[in-house]
């Protein structure tokens, strides 16, 4: 039996599972593609010695060592049939998010692993909205220059009157439009937004459908948004480390496109950047206890703009008590020199029809090239192109200095 | 089986159209693997290969669930910003609501 390091497992359909919480879950097949497509994206997260688990076992060799060559660690692509077949032993098994349904995401590994997934009830109200606004309103209980008022943030609604009188009240102070939220939301489901204060039949019927499932509705002002970051963290029992921050692409809803590398601190002015650094020591300070959070975490935030055209932080949008892209995001700033402009996006099948065209057509056009470990410039695909079907990422190192 | 009556204004209509065109002409040369594209790009040719929509129309289309559910695939998939962006929100919502009942 050979030991290995960690392996790992990219479970982007951990939210929907706790939502269910069902530990046989068969994730809708969108969700299925991304975590398909895109697992090979935790190359960017794992220790040396570590196994990646995948879909397919055939890598392509050369996209391998290349990938090998910018990480800069010893890890490999698995399958579970291949774990099971030759009886790989691990030191510890990983996950994107903790869920109940990775006891049936595991179904190939021995009963000794079950200690490294093992459910606990108590996780599924830390993915509850109700734990980010907690943490919003700590932070703007402790007056930070520059961050959003009471007023403008949110309201939990239990019933459908309320939510029809917040909504009016909302569209009152803001014309700009209406965020409803469900306490559990993920891949832009739970989310609706309004732009005119009118409630349609089919407005209705999700809000009374939506407080039916979950039992509340979280009714946002809409924020003219400026650029979304999220900031990272990993916690070990009460000790919370700041890993970095970045920003990132994302659309209304929240689906995540990419993120601009070595540039996060350069989208704020010098003040905000203080009131970013006294939001950073109140998160730390609010979840240092929270027994039930451990491990990595990235609280989503965003720059908005006032009325009178001045810029806000909303500190906290929401929390996801797991690993996210803006991890990913900090791997891959490792693997490119801190001056450099660079940024990493993922693409579907929408907008770029043949990825292998595409990668041949970005190849040529920024030759990559790579000293030290480190993209100096250039195009690096982020997947095996042969291997996926609807999702494509990369990374684009430009020449240019920032 | 329970079938959903989608009332469309006509710019729903006119999103729904433009992004129906673009998903058939991606697939000009070959025909969709994925079964999702296959029905909607049958929509497409039945419903909304026109060329003229009247101002203020209502449109209704009487959709069955499968239709529904590669309508709710594809608006969570493609990438959009903007004024589209909130459309394809309000219509994926409505497919969620009719395929959560």
């Amino acid at each position: 039996m050979k030991i290995k390091g960690d392996l790992w497992l990219f479970n982007p359909h951990c939210e929907l599972s706790i939502l269910k919480e069902q530990q046989h879950y068969t994730p809708p097949k969108m969700i299925k593609k991304v975590q398909n497509d895109l697992s090979v994206l935790l190359a960017w997260l794992v220790g040396d010695g570590d196994s990646v688990l995948i879909e397919k076992q055939v890598v392509n060799k050369a996209w391998k060592e290349l990938l090998h060559s910018v990480v800069g660690i010893d890890f490999k692509f698995v399958t579970s049939k291949e774990v099971k077949e030759s009886k790989i032993a691990f030191n510890a098994v990983k996950s994107w998010g903790k869920s109940p349904s990775l006891v049936s995401d595991f179904h190939f590994l021995p009963p000794k692993y079950q200690q490294f997934y093992e459910w606990n009830r108590q996780l599924k109200d830390v993915f509850h909205r109700q734990f980010g606004y907690n943490i919003l309103t700590y932070i703007i209980d402790n007056e930070v220059n520059r961050a959003i008022s009471s007023t403008r943030i949110g309201k939990f609604c239990l019933d459908y009157q309320e939510v029809v009188n917040e909504i009016e009240n909302v569209f009152i102070k803001n014309s700009f439009g209406v965020i409803m939220k469900l306490p559990y939301s993920s891949s832009g489901r739970g989310i609706l937004v309004l732009k005119r204060n009118e409630i349609t039949p089919s407005v209705q019927k999700w809000i009374e459908s939506a407080l039916n499932q979950q039992g509340s509705v979280l009714v946002e002002p809409l924020l003219e948004k400026e650029f979304d970051f999220s900031l990272l963290f990993k916690k070990h029992n009460n000790t919370i480390e700041f890993l970095g921050g970045s920003s990132f692409l994302a659309g209304l809803t929240g689906q995540y496109y990419g993120s601009g590398l070595n540039t996060f601190r350069s989208y704020f002015s010098d003040l905000e950047w203080e009131s970013i650094m006294k939001i950073i020591t109140l998160i730390k300070t609010k979840l240092k206890d929270e027994k039930r959070l451990e491990g990595h975490f990235g609280i989503d935030a965003l720059v908005f703009k006032g009325a009178n055209g001045e810029r806000f932080i909303h500190p906290c949008v929401e929390i996801n008590p797991r690993y996210t892209m803006g991890h990913v995001t900090l791997g891959l700033q490792k693997a490119v020199p801190l001056h450099k402009k660079a940024e990493w996006r993922i693409v579907t099948k929408h907008e770029v029809t043949d990825f292998v065209a595409f990668q041949k057509e970005m190849e040529q056009k920024h030759p990559l090239s790579i000293h030290l470990n480190k993209v100096q410039s250039g195009f690096l695909p982020l997947v095996d192109v042969n291997l996926v079907q609807n999702y494509y990422a990369y990374l684009l190192v430009e020449d240019e200095e920032i | 089986m329970k079938k959903y009556r989608l009332k469309l204004t006509t710019l729903e209509f006119r999103f729904l159209q433009s992004i129906l065109i673009r998903l058939a002409e991606a697939y000009k040369n070959n025909l969709p693997d994925n079964i999702a594209h296959q029905i909607l790009i049958e929509l497409y040719e039945s419903r909304f290969n026109v060329s003229v929509v009247d101002q203020n129309l209502e449109k209704t289309l009487v959709l069955n669930r499968s239709v529904v559910l590669a309508f709710h695939q594809f608006l969570n998939e493609i990438p959009l910003s903007g004024d589209a962006d909130l459309l394809r929100n309000q219509l994926f919502n409505q497919f969620d609501v009719f395929l959560q009942s």
